[in-house]
């Protein structure tokens, strides 16, 4: 097997990039010094991939929405036993995630490594569903449901999902809806399990003080060889307009929060391309409304925003959005400040002396990312799914380049693509 | 772990580790709780990062952490028994990662400093702007709990368990003592919390340790503070029964037990552990039972608070299911009392503390937090010492334990 090295000198560390012969990459990251490994193991898919063809068929499937997530909680049964009741033994731990574009199950552990690795590709890779335990689950996941409908921070955000979106279904809830889960049946699931969790789909991502061979021995004895079928996911043409302007919710919370979003024009999108979008925007957005910016000042000493006041920006390959948010006694006159400020910055310039301090401060918050092994882990799967490999991110920041900032200032940032999210108190 | 005595009421934890690209600065206050100054306490740190004779507003504070490669400051107020720990951290760049041989560590350090000892003053006190405006800013912080129903239900229950006790004061303070707080007043507690707290100081990282204490002995002043202990109640209460409404989808179901002492590290281990088996995990009993097998709840957890002795178990449930939970709940416990534990279930929950234990110790954090703990009950193990003290607990230990488990308060947050 081909094990390729990928090295930065300025970190002085390196990891091994494998194409393991069952069509499962493998990325092991070796940090010495640490008591805790983790691995992580996902697919690409997620809550926004509810159409698709299979290879051997015609038909565009659908299939309910939340069925991701759904699928993600029964994984962990077995005929047998739980995963659960498997990583008890070893002394992991475990846990699993559902997002917009990948599914993720992962465990940490201070011995026995190999052992919760063995649990982890032997789970994964074997489905049981039942009528009995399907019913079982939406109960379960139909209270997680009912948290996230308290919880005012999801809510401010999906809002603005749905505000921003006319037809992606990264507009919809990732857990799907009460009604949504309970049109679930074992055939869904299976469906969904054949056409996405495919090896040569998944990726491997172990970061803790670990040797390469050992990982892929077990990866031998676990894995085996599967027919690999390809799956076409279906995505409607997002038109490039927002669905609606404002959107608002009531929830019993002290203070209205808000999330402002703006919707970015984004299509199959990977690489280079996606690393540099990603780096100019958030420099941008911290030069903009970051703690450091003279918005952001005016802004709280105006008593309009608090310290919960953040930005960020979310990209993947088929969608993207910048967000700001936070709580406010007055959301609309944030909105209005923001884009008057993004106008000034336009019409004044940018100085590049702030656009340099900006890029060597989140340079630093990157640099930081190196400290934990979960977050390296967790970045080689966004790796995975870019196509780049994890010090191309550190140096997207780093070399962000002034006149690519000012060319996004003005092209991004729209306000014809801005939405207004607002929960409100009772 | 290396404990430097560097003065009266100064102590200086120092952890040198190479693993990290960043180092790690912290100074912990630490006071009795008390109504009096609780609220000023906690709204000193809010205070001091608006503004420092060397960095005027916030605009140059953010700007000069920008300059220091993104260093992270933060300030926080934590509860650890009938402590308010007052922090400030900053969490920077090894020097060697920057790019042009810029003194991050010395400059980190120097900001912290500017910050807590040279605030911007008018008149001998507070800027009033800053401090009527971070006022609000707390009295609206404090009002938010109630967004996250989760932690407001443990926050309540808290409470009214300890309604009489000094654990029972929230480490924000009420509403009115912050709105009766005056720019004078604050800047009095300022000079107190200087001079009467007792001081934790926590370096992680690499540094000369010898420059690193002259930079503290320049900036902290010896005090005459005095170590105290939380106060514990072990005498059994009638059961307070506490029954909120509240406009929510799922209701909240959190009940407050009281346990035996906590002396010794043993006891600490093995209450751990008993949390573990209970509903400290995913193969805890709370897990496999309330929301497995009757498909109640999606999380019913318990978590001990080690320096008060009470532990709590919280859930979200709907309003037909309370009764069952709350039974199953009790049932659960009972079986640990019964000394229905299995060894598979013992050997798991072993493991998975170990696990927790040592896995701490990649946490910057998690770390910081132990030692605090340490340092309140006058121990000095790291983690990776208490994780070993695992293997000497027996079920009978567990059970003894558990045996002395009653419950105290049953909050109960409903829908309208």
């Amino acid at each position: 097997m081909n094990i390729k090295t990928i090295v930065n000198n300025e970190l002085n560390e390196e990891y091994y990039s494998i194409h393991h012969k069952s069509g499962l990459e493998i990325l092991v990251y070796p940090k010495k010094g640490h008591s805790k490994t983790y691995a992580i193991f996902a697919t690409k898919y997620g809550s926004i991939d509810n159409a698709f063809i299979c290879e051997d068929d015609i038909n565009e499937v659908k299939v309910p929405e939340g069925i991701a997530h759904f699928l993600e909680h029964k994984l962990f049964e077995n005929e047998e036993e739980s995963a659960f009741e498997r990583y008890a033994k070893t002394g992991a731990d475990a846990n699993a995630f559902t997002s917009f574009d990948k599914t993720a199950y992962l465990f940490s552990c201070t011995e026995n490594f190999l052992e919760s690795l063995e649990v982890l590709l032997d789970f994964v890779g074997s489905p049981y569903f039942t009528k009995e335990s399907i019913d079982k689950e939406q109960g379960i996941i139909g209270q997680e449901i009912n948290m996230y409908n308290d919880n005012a921070q999801w809510q401010v955000f999906f809002n603005a999902l749905k505000a921003a979106y006319v037809l992606h279904p990264v507009k919809e809830d990732i857990a799907g809806t009460i009604k949504s889960i309970s049109e679930i049946t074992p055939e869904h699931l299976y469906k969904c399990y054949n056409s996405f969790y495919n090896l040569s789909q998944m990726v491997l991502c172990v970061c803790g003080d670990i040797d390469v061979n050992s990982v892929l021995n077990i990866a031998d004895k676990v894995l085996k060889d599967k027919k690999n079928s390809n799956v076409k996911r279906i995505y409607p043409i997002e038109p490039m307009n927002i669905s609606q302007k404002i959107i608002k919710k009531n929830l019993s919370v002290s203070m209205p929060l808000f999330n402002i979003g703006i919707k970015d024009n984004v299509k199959d999108l990977f690489g280079n391309e996606f690393l540099k979008k990603q780096a100019v925007t958030e420099i941008l957005l911290k030069l903009i409304a970051g703690e450091s910016s003279r918005l952001y000042l005016k802004l709280y000493q105006e008593g309009l925003i608090n310290s919960s006041f953040s930005c960020d920006f979310m990209l993947s390959e088929s969608f993207g959005i910048a967000l700001i948010g936070g709580e406010s006694c007055n959301p609309e006159k944030v909105y209005k400040e923001l884009f008057n400020n993004i106008e000034q910055l336009r019409k004044k310039g940018v100085k590049k002396a702030d656009f340099d301090r900006c890029k060597k401060a989140i340079y630093g918050k990157v640099v930081k990312r190196f400290n934990s092994v979960e977050n390296i882990a967790n970045d080689l799967v966004l790796c995975y799914i870019t196509k780049v490999n994890i010090y191309d991110i550190m140096n997207a920041y780093r070399n962000a380049s002034f006149e690519d900032a000012i060319i996004r200032l003005n092209e991004f940032f729209n306000e014809q693509m801005a939405v207004l999210s607002i929960i409100e108190p009772n | 772990m290396k404990i430097v005595s560097i003065g009266q009421g100064i102590t200086l934890c120092l952890l040198p580790n190479e693993k990290f690209k960043t180092n790690y600065f912290s100074v912990n206050f630490i006071n009795k709780l008390t109504d009096k100054d609780v609220a000023l306490n906690a709204l000193i740190p809010n205070v001091l990062i608006r503004g420092c004779e060397k960095y005027r507003d916030l605009l140059s504070i953010n700007k000069r952490l920008d300059e220091l490669y993104g260093a992270t400051f933060n300030t926080f107020i934590r509860k650890k028994g009938d402590a308010q720990i007052v922090s400030f951290s900053i969490e920077f760049l090894k020097n060697e990662l920057a790019f042009d041989n810029d003194d991050v560590l010395y400059n980190s350090l120097d900001f912290l400093f500017q910050i807590i000892d040279k605030p911007l003053l008018v008149n001998e006190a507070f800027d009033n702007n800053f401090v009527e405006q971070e006022k609000k800013n707390l009295i609206d912080f404090i009002n938010s709990q109630i967004n996250d129903k989760r932690t407001f239900a443990i926050i309540r229950c808290i409470e009214e368990m300890c309604k009489n006790e000094a654990y029972g004061i929230y480490e924000y303070g009420k509403i009115e003592n912050v709105e009766n707080i005056s720019s004078n007043s604050l800047y009095e507690s300022y000079i107190k919390l200087l001079k009467n707290s007792q001081m934790l100081i926590f370096f992680e990282g690499i540094c000369n340790e010898k420059i690193l204490i002259k930079k503290i002995n320049e900036n902290i002043e010896q005090n005459n503070s005095q170590k105290f202990s939380t106060d514990i109640l072990l005498k059994k209460q009638d059961l307070k029964n506490i029954v909120q409404e509240l406009d929510v989808n799922q209701c909240k179901l959190t009940l407050g037990f009281r346990l035996g002492k906590i002396e010794n590290p043993k006891d600490i281990v093995e209450y751990a552990l008993l949390n573990t088996i209970f509903g400290g995990s995913p193969h805890s009993k709370l897990f496999e039972n309330v929301r497995e097998k009757l498909s109640l709840c999606y999380y019913c957890a318990s978590r001990i608070e080690k320096h008060k002795c009470i532990m709590f178990v919280y859930s979200g449930v709907e309003e037909k299911n309370k009764d069952l939970a709350f039974n199953e709940i009790l049932a659960q416990l009972n079986e640990i009392k019964k000394g229905n534990i299995t060894n598979i279930e013992f050997m798991a929950a072993k493991k998975s503390l170990k696990n927790l234990y040592i896995s701490s110790e990649d946490s910057v954090a998690q770390t910081e937090d132990f030692y605090i703990g340490q340092y309140l009950l006058n121990l000095n193990l790291s983690p990776a010492g208490t994780a070993n003290m695992i293997d000497t607990v027996s079920i009978q230990d567990i059970v003894n334990k558990a045996n002395m488990i009653y419950l105290d308060t049953v909050y109960f947050l409903k829908g309208k």
